[in-house]
């Protein structure tokens, strides 16, 4: 989770000193595809014009700011497709803008560092980006659609067919084993790879490492604390 | 090493929300726990299987109430531990199912402290020594970073695949590190191999 302890956002907090105190916001303001001139506004102020359900941006915001989830939410089902979108916006920052950027340093990295750990270590990082690249299809084409089928045949919108399978243990050990392979990258280079003239660089690559690290615990926590939850009691309602 | 960052997923079965919270908070806020709040012990199997928890953390209440169905979850899932949430008097009797008293007058360290003590010995018995690889590891640990099959290994030095295992699982517990390219980087930079 995140690291720093910030203000606590409930849905008459000022929006702006939530955003100041914690730059982790910004991210929740952008999957959220929301743009910013706060002024003034609270949050519920804030999320009456974006047209965003008060509970669950709270919810986000305070995953992102390092807070426990309460236990019972009571969200509305509503939220399913909008957690959805959010989560793949998510994704979108991923795959087009940090990881292109860790490789880009690692590239760098290479250059001012001719250690031959570092042809490994490049390896290594393509190993773990092709298997979050094969994750995050798998969340885009199999689980998504499968949550939004569920959805739409519980709110009527869809003929109750068949939709495609989806196991809920498989997804859960995909994150596992990505969020080792990081934590191990963050290793070898703190302990093991050899030094270059790459102070510099390397600072900046932890950097971005930890970044997409903690990106990706509340990325992942919203998925199991927030749409996990949404749609096993979609589920359950639907076999009644 | 690898240990130090592991996440334990850990269920607090209570049923007030102040106790369950506020134990959370204290979790959370001391170390790298996934907290999942669970009613009452019916719902807590499907936690178990569902999220894989390492621990339960359970009013000892609940015990009395629900006996079978706290029997019936820990026949069937033996490698939870059961922590039991003291705050008032309870048989000894009853305490004694438990793997982990917590008394609610204790201070947060102390309750946080024997917790991790009690998973980081039931998931990593050795960790904590973090002693040099042996000869015959390093002889592994060669043959693997060169890409060879356990069973490959095996006929090189002439031990049994089990034996080949049981090494590279000292290798990993010893190094922090789990994949090969890891244990490539490893082996370099100490000089046990060279490109």
């Amino acid at each position: 989770m995140y690291n720093i302890r910030k203000p606590y956002m409930k849905p008459d907090s000022r929006l702006a000193e939530i955003v100041r105190s914690n730059p982790s916001m910004l991210y929740v303001l952008e999957y959220f595809q929301a743009d910013y001139m706060i002024r003034e506004m609270t949050v519920s102020e804030f999320c009456g014009e974006h047209k965003i359900d008060v509970n669950l941006f709270v919810a986000i915001s305070n995953i992102y700011n390092g807070f426990p989830t309460e236990s019972k939410l009571n969200l509305d089902a509503a939220c399913i497709p909008v957690v959805i979108q959010f989560l793949r916006n998510t994704h979108f920052y991923y795959r087009n803008e940090k990881y292109p950027e860790i490789q880009s340093l690692i590239d760098e990295l290479r250059k001012v560092n001719n250690a031959a750990e570092i042809g490994i270590l490049e390896k290594f990082f393509a190993e773990y980006y092709a298997e979050v690249d094969e994750h995050l299809t798998y969340e885009d084409r199999v689980a998504f659609p499968y949550f939004e089928a569920l959805y739409r045949k519980f709110t009527g919108a869809a003929e109750a067919g068949t939709i495609a399978k989806f196991s809920a243990s498989e997804y859960r050990d995909h994150h596992t084993d990505i969020e080792y392979k990081l934590d191990e990258l963050k290793n070898l280079l703190i302990r093991y790879i050899p030094v270059g003239h790459d102070r510099t660089v390397r600072r900046k690559l932890l950097t971005a490492l930890n970044d997409v690290e903690s990106n990706l615990n509340a990325h992942s926590a919203i998925e199991s604390h927030i749409l996990m939850p949404l749609v096993i009691d979609v589920e359950k309602k639907l076999a009644r | 090493m690898s240990t130090e960052k592991n996440t334990y997923r850990i269920g607090i079965v209570e049923p007030s929300a102040i106790v369950n919270e506020g134990l959370g908070i204290l979790l959370l806020k001391a170390g790298d726990f996934d907290l999942y709040h669970i009613d009452d012990i019916a719902d807590a199997e499907e936690y178990i299987a569902d999220y894989k928890l390492n621990m339960l953390i359970v009013n000892p209440m609940l015990i009395v109430q629900q006996y079978r169905d706290c029997q019936h979850v820990k026949r069937k899932y033996p490698g939870v531990l059961w922590a039991a949430l003291v705050y008032s008097y309870f048989d000894n009797n009853l305490l004694e199912q438990f793997d982990l008293r917590i008394n609610i007058t204790d201070t947060p360290e102390k309750i946080i402290g024997s917790i991790t003590e009690k998973l980081d010995k039931e998931n990593h018995p050795d960790a904590g020594h973090s002693e040099p690889l042996t000869d015959r590891e390093l002889d592994v640990l060669r043959l693997m970073v060169q890409g060879l099959l356990n069973k490959e290994i095996a006929d090189k030095l002439n031990i049994s695949i089990h034996t080949v295992i049981s090494h590279r699982k000292n290798i990993t517990q010893k190094t922090g590190i789990k994949t090969l390219a890891g244990l490539t980087i490893f082996a370099l930079s100490n000089k046990i191999i060279e490109l």
